[in-house]
């Protein structure tokens, strides 16, 4: 067989596939053969090699996850989805088995709040109907909407709002921790915290890492959107915590007039005027301490 | 040599080759066959799936000696993959050898 046959064969038993495909195939073959020829053999022998024609295609075609069978000459349609493999999954089974069944419990919680969120409307179109009088169709249509629209607002108002609160709570929560740590550890507190962020910086540093990586891989056209954001996610949660715990063992009052720490370990009393030493906005329990130790002091 | 042994083995070898080095088409197919002696006629379409399930990547270089080559690249998923085939044949084949041992009793 001469080259231009097999070339022939292949691309016409190729032709399901697009056309770059088939011409990127064909060169590497043809490349093949002629670095062959190159080497002594003949152009005969160099085909041969490649044995016979139709299983070399069906094995290609294979690859491209279509039916060696549905090969012929009169196929018409040219362009053919090449099916990529399955990325390799990144979750264990129990893990993602775990992950579910939180978002089940989660759904179920968002259910309940949407319940009761959307039994408001039903008191409101209660009272509609005790007030106005509908006078016509039109009417009754435009109170409608104007009612669905007030709905949706405060629906959205109320989702805000949670979110808010809830992140507030958090922070609130984070600096706390670190209030009581310093108040109540002092310097070993501080090591502790220096150690935690130095963890956690090691741990930032990784989901810096992990976040490129997912990114990288999704330009690529891996499906690992879901990786991308998480460890997106994870990195911002380590920055906060990062920026949080600095903030904590390094930030200074403007207006503090003591500069280093107390070893008696409590706060200092100067013209009878309590003076803060750490930042005052860390905790507001650290605060209640104070007001109380005031109170005992003036008592 | 039988032809499914060959056939088994086949993924594993060719993996392993571009480990270390990427190689195209036609050095790959004389690395192989001073292992199990296939032909092209295997091998090319093996490498096209392998491209295709992402374990390896493809580019064209420049050649001196003529148009330029198209160099198979291992991917990471595709050295995750071969690892666990080295994994798997290592295991099967000293599962293998023990039976046969075991036969010769």
């Amino acid at each position: 067989m001469k080259k231009v046959e097999f070339i022939d064969i292949i691309r016409t038993n190729l032709s399901v596939l697009e056309d770059r495909e088939i011409e990127d195939i064909v060169a590497e073959y043809e490349q093949h053969i002629d670095m062959k020829m190159a080497n002594g053999l003949s152009e005969e022998d160099a085909i041969e090699d490649f044995g016979d024609l139709t299983e070399l295609t069906a094995g290609i075609l294979e690859a491209y996850h279509v039916k060696g069978s549905a090969v012929s000459a009169g196929s018409v349609n040219k362009s053919v989805e090449v099916k990529k493999g399955e990325s390799v999954g990144i979750l264990s089974e129990e893990a993602a088995e775990k992950a579910s069944d939180f978002m089940k419990k989660a759904g179920s919680v968002a259910k309940d709040i949407a319940r009761s969120i959307l039994k408001l409307p039903g008191k409101f179109i209660g009272e509609l109907k005790k007030g106005e009088a509908v006078t016509n169709k039109r009417g009754f249509i435009e109170n409608a909407v104007h009612f669905f629209m007030k709905a949706v607002s405060i629906l959205i108002r109320f989702t805000f709002r949670c979110i808010k609160k809830a992140f507030m709570f958090g922070v609130k929560c984070f600096k706390w921790l670190i209030g009581f740590c310093k108040k109540y550890f002092k310097l070993a507190g501080k090591i502790i915290l220096g150690f935690a962020g130095i963890i956690i910086g090691i741990f930032l540093l990784f989901s810096i890492f992990g976040m490129g990586l997912s990114a990288v891989l999704l330009v690529l056209g891996y499906p690992v959107i879901g990786v991308t954001v998480i460890t997106g996610g994870v990195t911002l949660i380590c920055l906060g915590c990062v920026i949080t715990i600095y903030a904590a063992l390094f930030g200074k009052k403007d207006d503090n007039k003591n500069a280093g720490m107390n070893d008696s370990g409590s706060e200092i009393l100067v013209d009878n005027e309590k003076i803060e030493i750490d930042d005052d906005c860390f905790s507001e329990l650290g605060n209640n301490y104070i007001k109380v130790k005031e109170g005992v002091a003036h008592a | 040599m039988n032809a499914q042994f060959k056939k088994g083995v086949l993924e594993l070898i060719v993996l392993k080759s571009v480990v270390n080095k990427d190689m195209y088409g036609y050095e790959l197919v004389e690395e192989v066959s001073k292992v199990v002696d296939v032909n092209e006629g295997t091998i090319y379409p093996l490498l096209k799936r392998l491209t295709n399930d992402h374990h390896f990547e493809t580019y064209l270089k420049e050649s001196t000696e003529g148009p330029p080559r198209k160099y198979y690249h291992i991917t990471a998923s595709g050295i995750m993959y071969v690892e666990n085939l080295e994994d798997e044949w290592v295991e099967f084949a000293n599962r293998v050898s023990e039976f046969l041992k075991e036969k010769k009793k």
